[in-house]
């Protein structure tokens, strides 16, 4: 059996030096295609809800792919060294970042409506006309969801380092059915609403920053999921686990997130205190 | 014949080979041995986690779970109570919610969205509907 792998290949160095890869050019050209169909739909130009099914299909092709090469890499390969765990593990971190300005951004914007509300919506917070949902009653709920799987996480996290694999399985499972409980409830929330989006500025930066916030529980449900099914399949050991590191720190971000928005949107709007 | 092989299988098993090789337990003194340091912070992390996998596993079940139910209970009373408001209201306005007041910035359409009039969670007792023309 030839393996392709002799005494003049050895890697004197921890590092990863990737092989050639198709996926980000493809991916650059799927976010570029995602991005103009989104504005021409947007804007009623033709073709544009064709095309923008299209990009979002080559993006989530794409990534889908591109994720499964880091997979057989690391897993199959063995090129994850720990350097290479450092370095990715600073790169999910600064990626975590990234989003968190995207929220910062849209809160500025929250925090310019409704700081100095302006005479044309009533000179109040909110707006004359809106009735708000009211804080105690689901948005309560599903801040204990969001903050229960968090602990459910942890505690699976934490059993996966001990090697219990029952437990670390059991947590995992106990934390993607909260997360779906939540998005169940929010859909609820969204349907039920008094207000829509298109209802002054206070609807347009509730659905924006609910929004934005709905879609990242979404996509760290399927992280964390991706990451129990390598669980399942005995990709991971209980000191090589980053994909599930990386997980667990979108998670809580998504968490932390949660209760900016549940207080600033949520409670301090309805409270009356402007 | 036998019993010498079923011996040898005894005493195999009781040495109890290290699981790396002798190197990793080797102590160099000028220059260290990064592998016995990494497995000693290894054992170090697994004996931990034994601590923190039962204080979250406590956590999740004597405060998570009876927070989320105490919660769902209470949420379900306030709904219900949200309702019966509701249909208060709605009876002493003959059946129908009170219109929404026609503020200009309220149900803005400057254009329809793209999929028609009225917004992508449109529940019809909750919001107007725009497709009917009034006014």
């Amino acid at each position: 059996m030839n393996i392709n792998l002799n005494r003049s290949q050895f890697q004197a160095h921890p590092y990863h030096l990737v092989d050639p890869s198709p996926w980000p050019i493809s991916m650059s050209f799927a976010l570029l295609i995602m991005a103009i169909s989104a504005v021409m739909y947007m804007q009623g130009f033709p073709f544009g809800g064709y095309l923008l099914n299209l990009g979002t299909i080559l993006v989530a092709t794409g990534m889908s792919l591109w994720f499964r090469d880091v997979v057989v890499e690391s897993t199959y390969l063995g090129h994850h060294t720990e350097q290479v765990k450092r370095g990715i593990t600073l790169g999910i971190a600064l990626f975590i970042v990234s989003e968190l300005m995207a929220f910062v951004s849209i809160f500025w914007a929250y925090f310019h409506s409704s700081l100095t509300p302006a005479i044309e919506i009533g000179g109040t917070w909110p707006p004359l006309g809106i009735n708000t949902l009211d804080p105690l009653a689901i948005p309560l709920l599903n801040t204990i969801l969001l903050l229960s799987s968090g602990a459910f996480i942890t505690f699976a996290h934490h059993a996966l380092i001990k090697g219990n694999r029952r437990s670390a399985i059991l947590g995992s499972i106990l934390t993607i059915i909260f997360a779906v409980l939540f998005t169940a409830l929010q859909y609820y929330e969204y349907a039920e609403a008094g207000f829509t989006i298109a209802d002054s500025i206070f609807g347009t930066v509730f659905y924006c920053s609910t929004g934005l916030h709905g879609f990242h529980v979404i996509v760290g449900t399927l992280f964390i999921g991706v990451q129990f099914y390598r669980l399942l399949q005995h990709h991971i050991t209980k000191s090589h686990h980053i994909g599930m590191e990386g997980a667990i720190a979108y998670w809580h971000f998504v968490d932390v997130v949660w209760l900016f928005l549940y207080a600033f949107v949520y409670l301090w709007a309805s409270s009356g205190l402007l | 014949m036998l019993a010498r092989g079923a011996s040898r299988a005894v005493v195999r098993v009781a040495r109890a080979r290290p699981s790396r090789g002798f190197a990793a337990q080797a102590d160099n003194v000028y220059l260290g041995n990064p592998t016995k340091e990494w497995l000693e912070k290894q054992a170090s992390v697994e004996h931990h986690a034994e601590e923190t996998t039962q204080l979250w596993r406590k956590i999740s079940f004597f405060v998570a779970f009876p927070a989320t139910l105490l919660t769902a209970l209470w949420v379900r009373r306030v709904e219900a109570e949200h309702e019966a408001h509701e249909a208060h209201i709605k009876e002493e306005h003959g059946g129908e919610l009170p219109p929404t007041p026609g503020y200009d910035y309220l149900n803005k359409r400057a254009k329809p969205f793209p999929w028609g009039m009225n917004s992508l969670f449109f529940n019809p007792h909750a919001n107007k509907d725009m497709n009917e023309d009034s006014e």
